[in-house]
């Protein structure tokens, strides 16, 4: 289990985590959300030992990753970078990981590496970035440790790669229980990947969930209201929604349809809009990739703004 | 899909040592192959006649780049350091801090030194088989061969250290190579500077070089370079160097390991507290980086003020640089007057550093006398005059407590007179030496320079400088003549001085030139042998032996109460003295006369002196008193000079300047006629004697340049003699307007001409000039002088 315990990071004046708080099951593919700069990559590299915490505590399996050799064998990270080991070849490379991850397994690697058609020989250098991307993928794949982080690892992949990839990751995580946390900024690879996913902005965490309850705690409804007794058409505010206790993330009038998006029960909410009699309801479920819109919108994260 | 069971490892140390090493693969290529063109090729080029220059050179050049590798080997090592796209996938690997550290520090090392130590035994090999097949001689001496690649090995060991350190204060690629260069400039700089500081400060008795010196060799690999040159110009030329003993290898090697050590350590700290984020940050400890450009600006502004550029010129060109560096390090011109105010701040301390070292005089180092327990010995060097020979090695090293405790004693009243006026007041005093006297004074002051090394139990030489007086030099002399050192090396420079005539090196050479082994002898104060011994080689050990045995048996109260009586060899080097019982028996065996002239002929003399009276004059001669002066009238390097100042050379001073001679015209060509059929003169040769030994002389008769001591009960006759002709001599003084005198004969000739004003003179009184109306004007008078 991965546990942060107040967690806080600084980069000189710049503060990159604020007492981060969060657990990850074994055996989770957990979902690292944010805005750019929000601190994802900051915790999978204090989980990896890269980087030491301020205050507060990286544990993996209750022990500190900084420093540790026993838990940092069980942990491999895959970052977005993609110039490192030029120098070396796949077979090369393979040979140096095995080295500090005993339980590498070749066979992983050569069934995995025949599946992505990668050479052997040729110098990694040589490689494109996709393929570059699939050559540390099956590097971190094989080293068979417990715990996986991957920090933007599919960008660059092509489509049919990023299926094949994906694929790969499921295996080991079905297979061995692996504990993978990846971080993208494609939430749909999170939403089709991931059973937990957390949200971060500005260096705090704004929520962890199960991520079908997640996306389940957030409803998009489209509600028509009825004219009153004068016929006269009612003018609805985001207070006046809020004040029939409503927790509103966004709020959009366009004529007379009203597009809010809510957290809460999808139930409770119906009762709660049927106080203000709306002659037509509509709820839409919302993707993550909404949920996770909607939530930095309320935090001030206002992609609308900027076409404003 | 079968997964390998999961197997936890403790270290990975040496693996990640081997793929360091691996990933280094071609580095370690190159270096090889610069290594091997190294060492192995000088040697080589040595023992192969055609293009040794060449080769040498190509060696030299090959052995230059390697051993400067070291900067590459750290920065490849160490990339993830200054590298933003490595430091991820390194710092991730299960590795502590630690393990990381070393097994990367060993890792370079291997990489950098293996192969320059597989140069030195491939070298080695070359040179040894040389040596046992005779091919070629090797001018430098090869017992020491380890020795030398110990002190290149811990330099190479030391640059790398050093630069590993840096690189862990550093986060780009350009911080770290400017570190690099910086700290192996910078230690050296500052030592240098101190040096050169504390030379210009003109700290009582100390020099710079001999104060700093040995801190710069084992703190910085520059210092290991000048000390192996030090140490190979010292065991080639083992005479001109201060001694090098045991203890300053141990010394070296105890600070250049312990330099080392710290540098790692420190560099380990610095590795294991420095965050993985701050890689791409010029500086990660900005201490280092202040530190290091602040004594930078120190040693540049020292430097140039010390050479005369000026404060404001130094800090002028200083503050640029500075600035410069401030603009690199915080990438623009953000918060600039913060740099202005930091450079404000080092010249602040730029200043009163060199005021502390101006006001404490070197921080007080020029007071510093060593316990005589903690010296391990003790070495002195005379100025030339007071060897009794050239062949003699310049330097005296003991090791004897009471030798040691005397160069103390005299170190410590050195410094007693210079900071305690007192003191010397009370010395002259004491010794009723008169202040005011030109004389008197140069007995305790501003005479010889004397200088003195201590070898300190702990490695450390200490060397000091002073201007001693003629009595100090002569107490400490007397004592470090009557050593078993000293007579052994003397009776040995006395065998090999003689062979070396006869082109012979031992005993099996001398034998067979035997005929040809032939010693002059000299008696006092001639420059012409007197007498000579044929020799074969038995004599000549037995002749050594016996000098070896009087020399030995030489006490300080015997050497005081005894004179030289004869020279050995060339002129004046090798002083017999009348107490030299066994060399004098054994010359005496060999029909030398000693004590006695030879029949004075005054066949062919066109010139003769004769003086009255005799006042001595410089040279070491120890306290003018009536007891110790007509020894020294004798002392075997004394010149007779007729010229006011003795120069540099010992000299007697006579009360008449003018000798007798033909070529002086014709009133003295006929007193020099009368006075050779002087029935009285007659009897004075007679008694005339080559050497003198008794309180008081009766005159002096120099003869053909051959001088002659006149016993003091035949005094009457030589005044007889004297007033009689050479008071004649001069009967007029004549000085013209412009203050030249001239001093004429009874016919009216100038027999001397000089400034009346300048020309001084002594008699029995002192030092005197003539006035310009021809009157006696004393400078200075003898201290015991009966007027």
């Amino acid at each position: 289990m991965i546990e942060l315990k107040q967690l806080t990071k600084h980069f000189e004046k710049f503060t990159a985590l604020k007492n981060v708080d969060l657990k990850i099951e074994t055996g989770t593919a957990f979902g690292l959300l944010g805005s750019n700069g929000a601190g994802k990559s900051t915790i999978m590299r204090l989980l990896s030992g890269i980087y030491r915490a301020d205050s507060g505590e990286a544990l993996i399996d209750g022990e500190n990753v900084y420093d540790n050799v026993a838990v940092k064998q069980r942990v491999f990270f895959i970052d977005d970078e993609t110039v490192q080991f030029s120098g070396y070849t796949l077979n090369k490379l393979k040979e140096y990981y095995k080295s500090y991850y005993p339980q590498f397994s070749d066979e992983i690697f050569d069934k995995l590496r025949r599946k992505l058609s990668l050479p052997l020989d040729k110098k990694i250098g040589n490689f494109s970035k996709g393929m570059k991307r699939q050559a540390i993928v099956i590097i971190g794949l094989a080293s068979c440790t417990d715990y996986l982080f991957l920090d933007e690892t599919f960008d660059g992949l092509d489509p049919t790669m990023r299926v094949i990839v994906k694929s790969m990751l499921v295996d080991a995580i079905l297979d061995r229980k692996v504990t993978a946390i990846i971080s993208s900024h494609n939430l749909r690879e999170i939403n089709e990947l991931c059973d937990h996913a957390a949200l971060l902005h500005n260096g705090r965490l704004v929520l962890s969930q199960d991520i079908d309850s997640l996306k389940g705690e957030f409803h998009k409804m489209q509600l028509v209201f009825r004219p009153d007794e004068n016929g006269k058409e009612v003018e609805y505010t985001r207070d006046d929604i809020e004040s029939i206790g409503i927790d509103v993330l966004h709020f959009e009038k366009t004529q007379r349809v009203y597009r809010i998006v809510a957290k809460g029960d999808e139930e409770t909410l119906k009762a709660a809009f049927a106080a203000k009699r709306p002659l037509v309801l509509d709820v839409i479920p919302l993707t993550l990739e909404e949920v996770f819109i909607y939530e930095l919108e309320v935090l001030g994260y206002d992609c609308s703004e900027i076409n404003n | 899909m079968t997964v390998q069971k999961s197997t936890i490892k403790k270290s990975f140390f040496g693996v990640h040592y081997s793929n360091k090493i691996k990933e280094n693969k071609k580095l370690l290529i190159v270096i090889t192959i610069l290594q091997m063109m190294g060492y192995p090729l000088f040697v080589l080029s040595r023992l192969m006649k055609e293009n040794e220059q060449g080769g040498m050179l190509v060696a030299m050049f090959a052995f230059a780049v390697a051993a400067l590798s070291g900067i590459v080997v750290v920065l490849s090592c160490y990339k993830y350091l200054y590298n933003k796209s490595m430091t991820d996938m390194n710092m991730a690997l299960p590795l502590t801090s630690k393990q990381r550290f070393f097994s990367e520090y060993l890792a370079g090392l291997t990489i950098y030194a293996a192969p320059a130590i597989a140069g030195g035994i491939i070298g080695a090999i070359i040179l040894f088989a040389e040596e046992q097949l005779h091919i070629r001689t090797f001018d430098m001496p090869t017992q020491n061969y380890w020795l030398y690649a110990l002190i290149i090995l811990t330099g190479m060991v030391m640059f790398y250290t050093l630069i590993v350190m840096t690189t862990t204060c550093c986060g780009t690629m350009f911080s770290s190579v400017i570190s690099a260069g910086m700290i192996n400039i910078l230690i050296p700089a500052i030592f240098y500077t101190m040096e050169v500081c504390v030379s210009n400060a003109q700290c009582f008795g100390i020099s710079g070089r001999e104060t700093f010196n040995q801190e710069l060799y084992g703190t910085s690999p520059l210092g290991n370079a000048v000390f192996l040159f030090n140490y190979v110009d010292n065991a080639m030329y083992p005479v001109d160097n201060i001694a090098f003993g045991q203890a300053v290898y141990i010394r070296w090697f105890i600070t250049s390991a312990a330099v080392i050590a710290a540098a790692l350590l420190g560099g380990y700290l610095l590795f294991k507290h420095r965050k993985s984020e701050e890689v791409s940050t010029p500086y990660v400890y900005k201490t280092f980086y202040y530190t290091a450009v602040t004594l930078s600006v120190l040693c540049a502004v020292l430097l140039m003020v010390v050479n005369n550029s000026g404060y404001l010129v130094a800090f002028g060109i200083c503050g640029i640089v500075y600035l410069i560096m401030e603009v690199i390090s915080n990438r623009g011109f953000r918060k600039f007057w913060k740099s202005i105010i930091r450079f404000g701040a080092t010249g602040v301390l730029v200043f009163l550093i060199a005021l502390t070292v101006k006001r404490t005089e070197c921080f007080g180092i020029s007071k510093y006398v060593p316990d005589s327990s903690a010296v391990r010995s003790a070495s002195v060097t005379f100025s030339s005059k007071y060897y009794d020979h050239a062949y003699d090695s310049p330097r005296y090293t003991y090791s004897r407590k009471d030798i040691i405790e005397k160069i103390i004693e005299l170190q410590r009243k050195k410094i007693d007179f210079h900071y305690n006026e007192n003191s010397k007041e009370k010395y002259i005093k004491e010794n009723e030496i008169i202040k005011a006297d030109n004389i008197s004074t140069a007995r305790i002051e501003n005479e010889e320079s004397v200088e003195i090394a201590y070898e300190l139990s702990s490695g450390r030489i200490v060397e000091r400088k002073y201007s001693c007086g003629e009595d100090e030099i002569y107490d400490l002399f007397e004592e470090i003549k009557c050593t078993d050192k000293y007579a052994d090396t003397e009776a040995e420079n006395l065998m090999a001085v003689t062979l070396n005539t006869i082109n012979a090196k031992n005993r099996e050479e001398a034998i067979k030139k035997q005929s040809d082994i032939k010693l002059d002898i000299y008696n006092n104060i001639d420059t012409i042998a007197s007498d000579y011994l044929t020799l074969d080689y038995d004599e000549l050990d037995e002749l050594c032996e016996a000098y070896r045995a009087d020399l030995k048996q030489m006490t300080p109260q015997s050497y005081k109460t005894s004179r030289p009586i004869l020279w050995l060899y060339k002129p004046l080097e090798f002083e017999i003295r009348d107490n030299f019982k066994n060399t004098l028996e054994f010359l005496e065996k060999h029909g030398i006369k000693i004590g006695k002239a030879q029949e004075i002929s005054m066949n062919n003399t066109s010139q003769i002196w004769l003086y009255t009276d005799a006042i001595e004059y410089g040279g070491l001669k120890g306290k003018k008193t009536k007891e110790t002066i007509p020894k020294y009238y004798m002392y075997s390097k004394y010149t007779v000079m007729d010229t006011t100042d003795g120069g540099n050379m010992p000299s007697i001073r006579m009360d008449h300047l003018i000798p007798m001679s033909e070529a002086m015209g014709k009133g003295t060509s006929d007193i020099l006629k009368a006075l050779k059929q002087d029935n009285e003169l007659e009897e004075i040769l007679k008694v005339a004697q080559p050497e003198y030994n008794a309180d008081s002389i009766g005159g002096v008769l120099i003869i053909n340049n051959k001088v002659y001591m006149i016993p003091k009960e035949y005094k009457k006759q030589v005044e007889d003699v004297y007033n009689r002709y050479f008071a004649k001599l001069v009967l007029n003084k004549k000085v013209d307007e412009y203050g030249n005198a001239y001093y004429q004969d009874e016919y009216g000739d100038n027999v001397y001409s000089g400034m009346a004003s300048t020309n001084n003179f002594y008699d029995k009184y002192g030092l005197y000039h003539y006035s310009l109306s021809g009157e006696k004007v004393y400078e200075s008078k003898i201290a015991n002088s009966d007027d």
